[in-house]
């Protein structure tokens, strides 16, 4: 049983982080990278290899999901609209076609009203679907397009979804919850610096006890989103109830980080809700690929 | 420190073995003892203590030349881990076994471990905790008994309050002032004090379930020998106030030992209060989080060596089981089970205190504000 990233990975993730951080830069402000960008980011993962770090013979041994899972959480802070995450699992999951080292995948998420497919518009984006064997067809994308979180680059389609295996459906959710809550983790860490230099009545306000008693719960609430991730990793009993956890301490977390800031974070500038609204849209992807669709989709409060 | 890991095959043998050895000692009376009187139930977590002794599973993470079985955190957790899946009692002298001992093991007298540390691991003496005061709950450092040097004793004078198990223990683990010149934090000493003396009044506390678990505890002109103190006299402090190793060691423990019953509380939920249709949802959706104090609990212990994110681990686990707890307990009396009604009342009355006991949740805010975030905390 797997319970802390390994070492080695420990030092990929960083370098991840920095790869990402020269690109996109860190902070809500810097939200809203264009698609032009997001493509040339792509290109400069397919070349580092970042794609093919869960392939199964990529290493010895092959990259584990709590490994991967910290991948996505640093994913996550950084808000890229490009498919990695399910490019990333595409290739864990060795799917049987011949595809090129830039291949991007998608996949359709069943939800309330017809599917759910993240990066539909990218260029040669291609639709996994296990039915059969594995085959990934491209996909004759015709929908409405999502705005609510456009980071997440979201269509809403007449279909059944993409049928995907119990595994890969455990994985999916695992990564983007991990994603959630990397987003709200980094923003977290942003009020806090905030509550350590704004002032208010000549006093700072970390001082004061109610703003601090909130960043100490959004601590919490953080320490036990990983908890939950790693719970859903182990597929336990409660493993799709614990992502949905994580899923829902990320989006609550993110609500109080507008509430530390005041009314600056309830700004369009400030761009916290950015990270809001790619959390929420990933609860509901979680939400939709869990077990008991039905339910979960119309269940649980921040 | 243990280097091991919880994928460790050396924690799977020692699951293993522990495994079995539960399910052929854990007994079957505890399933059923809130038909009893609490004396029972008290002597019932005494008798498991020597059991534990018997098998060997008393000192899970004490070192092998104190009499434990020298493993680390991690096997610390997973002892919890398996007694909540038997559902084993719960511990009755968990200060002997996880506060006073470790730090007679660290900061004690040859003498000191010799005498105590034995009796800790066997059960035979039962240790309560002199700490809080009228005047000196939160603000621990204020307290007022005094234990004055007279030749070779000293002589304890004043009173403590919330004493737990006060009215069955044999020793005091006691934070009392031995400096009336000295400032605040440096006078205080913590002193092994024999709680069979005629100097010694315990006055029990009613709480608001009727039970008397905690207790007043009046000291007048009580005698330890000055050979008692631990560590260095006026250095109490620091023993008191937990730093470091021991004090993320003990969140983890303290969550460990928590997990132990509301595991099982949750899964009394589960199988019988909240197996409605209208209840099972949320049922389920608490039981999910009763398991990740086990996860978080796992994944702070594997951080030992990392003291940043060691620490940002554990400073949250009271915060969560405690309040946790409340919400369990308040679902099990909500849910009007005919089953489980008078245990849920006497629960939820019960579990008011978690967010009280072992620091508030406001004092554990504060601590997790100023010492984990930074943050210039005041008031």
């Amino acid at each position: 049983m797997q319970v802390l990233p390994s070492q080695d990975w420990e030092v990929s993730t960083s370098e991840f982080g920095r790869l990402l951080e020269g690109v996109v830069g860190r902070g809500a402000d810097q939200c809203g990278m264009g698609r032009a960008a997001a493509r040339r980011l792509w290109g400069e993962l397919v070349e580092g290899g970042w794609l093919e770090a869960a392939r199964p013979s990529y290493g010895s041994p092959p990259a584990s999901l709590v490994d991967l899972s910290e991948i996505a959480r640093v994913w996550g802070q950084y808000l890229v609209p490009a498919p990695f995450v399910i490019s990333l699992l595409a290739r864990r999951w060795d799917i049987d076609v011949e595809f090129l080292p830039d291949q991007a995948f998608t996949v359709a998420v069943k939800s309330v009203e017809g599917s759910l497919v993240p990066f539909a518009g990218w260029p040669r984006v291609a639709w996994i679907d296990a039915a059969g064997s594995d085959a990934a067809i491209a996909a004759p994308v015709l929908g409405t397009v999502d705005e609510y979180a456009p980071s997440l680059a979201l269509m809403r389609i007449d279909s059944a979804g993409s049928s995907l295996r119990e595994g890969q459906r455990w994985d999916l959710a695992t990564m983007w919850a991990a994603e959630a809550l990397g987003g709200a983790e980094i923003m977290f860490v942003q009020a806090l610096e905030y509550a350590k230099t704004r002032k208010a009545y000549g006093n700072l306000i970390g001082s004061y006890q109610a703003v601090a008693y909130l960043l100490a719960d959004m601590h919490r609430d953080l320490e036990f989103g990983r908890s939950a991730t790693l719970a859903g990793i182990n597929r336990g009993a409660d493993g799709w109830i614990a992502l949905q956890l994580a899923c829902d301490y990320a989006v609550s977390i993110l609500k109080r980080v507008i509430q530390v800031y005041g009314g600056i974070g309830y700004t369009w500038e400030l761009g916290v809700h950015w990270y809001l609204r790619h959390s929420v849209a990933l609860r509901e992807l979680v939400r939709s690929i869990s077990t008991d669709n039905a339910e979960t989709a119309a269940s649980h409060a921040d | 420190m243990s280097a091991l890991t919880f994928a460790d095959p050396a924690v799977d043998a020692f699951r293993a073995e522990l495994r079995v050895w539960l399910e052929s000692h854990v007994p079957a009376t505890w399933a059923t003892r809130f038909d009893l009187p609490e004396a029972q139930q008290s002597q019932l977590r005494m008798d498991w203590e020597k059991v534990l002794a018997a098998g060997g599973y008393s000192g899970v993470s004490w070192p092998e030349d104190f009499g434990g079985m020298g493993l680390g955190v991690i096997e610390e957790v997973v002892f919890y881990q398996e007694a909540a899946r038997a559902h084993a009692p719960e511990e009755a002298n968990a200060i002997g076994k996880h506060v006073a001992g470790p730090s007679i093991m660290v900061n004690g007298t040859p003498e000191q471990q010799r005498r105590y540390l034995p009796r800790i691991l066997d059960g035979t003496e039962i240790w309560c905790e002199g700490y809080s005061e009228p005047g000196a709950g939160s603000d621990l450092a204020a307290v007022q008994t005094f234990a004055d040097t007279d030749g070779d004793v000293l002589r304890i004078t004043g009173s403590k309050i919330w004493t737990s198990n006060a009215h069955i223990a044999d020793v005091c683990w006691l934070l009392a002032r031995t400096s009336r010149e000295l400032p605040l934090h440096q006078n205080l000493s913590i002193v092994l004090l024999d709680m069979h003396q005629d100097a010694i009044r315990i006055n029990p506390i009613r709480d608001i379930t009727g039970e008397q678990h905690f207790n007043e505890v009046v000291f007048d002109g009580a005698v330890a020998p000055i050979e008692n103190v631990v560590g260095k006299i006026n250095e109490g402090w620091k023993l008191a106030s937990l730093t470091g190793f021991r004090a993320v060691s003990q969140a983890i423990t303290g969550a460990a030992r928590r997990y132990l019953f509301i595991r099982e509380w949750a899964d009394t939920i589960n199988s019988c209060c909240g197996a409605t249709p209208a209840l099972s949802r949320d049922a389920a959706r608490l039981s999910a989080r009763v398991e990740l104090i086990n996860w978080q609990m796992m994944r702070a212990a594997e951080l030992q060596a990392q003291d940043k994110n060691w620490r940002r681990a554990t400073a949250v686990l009271h915060l969560y089981w405690s309040e946790l707890m409340q919400e369990l307990t308040s679902f099990g009396e909500l849910s009007r089970c005919e089953r489980h009604r008078a245990q849920w009342r006497q629960l939820d009355l019960q579990s008011r205190a978690a967010t009280i006991y072992g620091g508030t949740t406001q004092i554990q805010k504060n601590v997790l504000c100023k010492r984990v975030l930074g943050l210039p905390i005041q008031r």
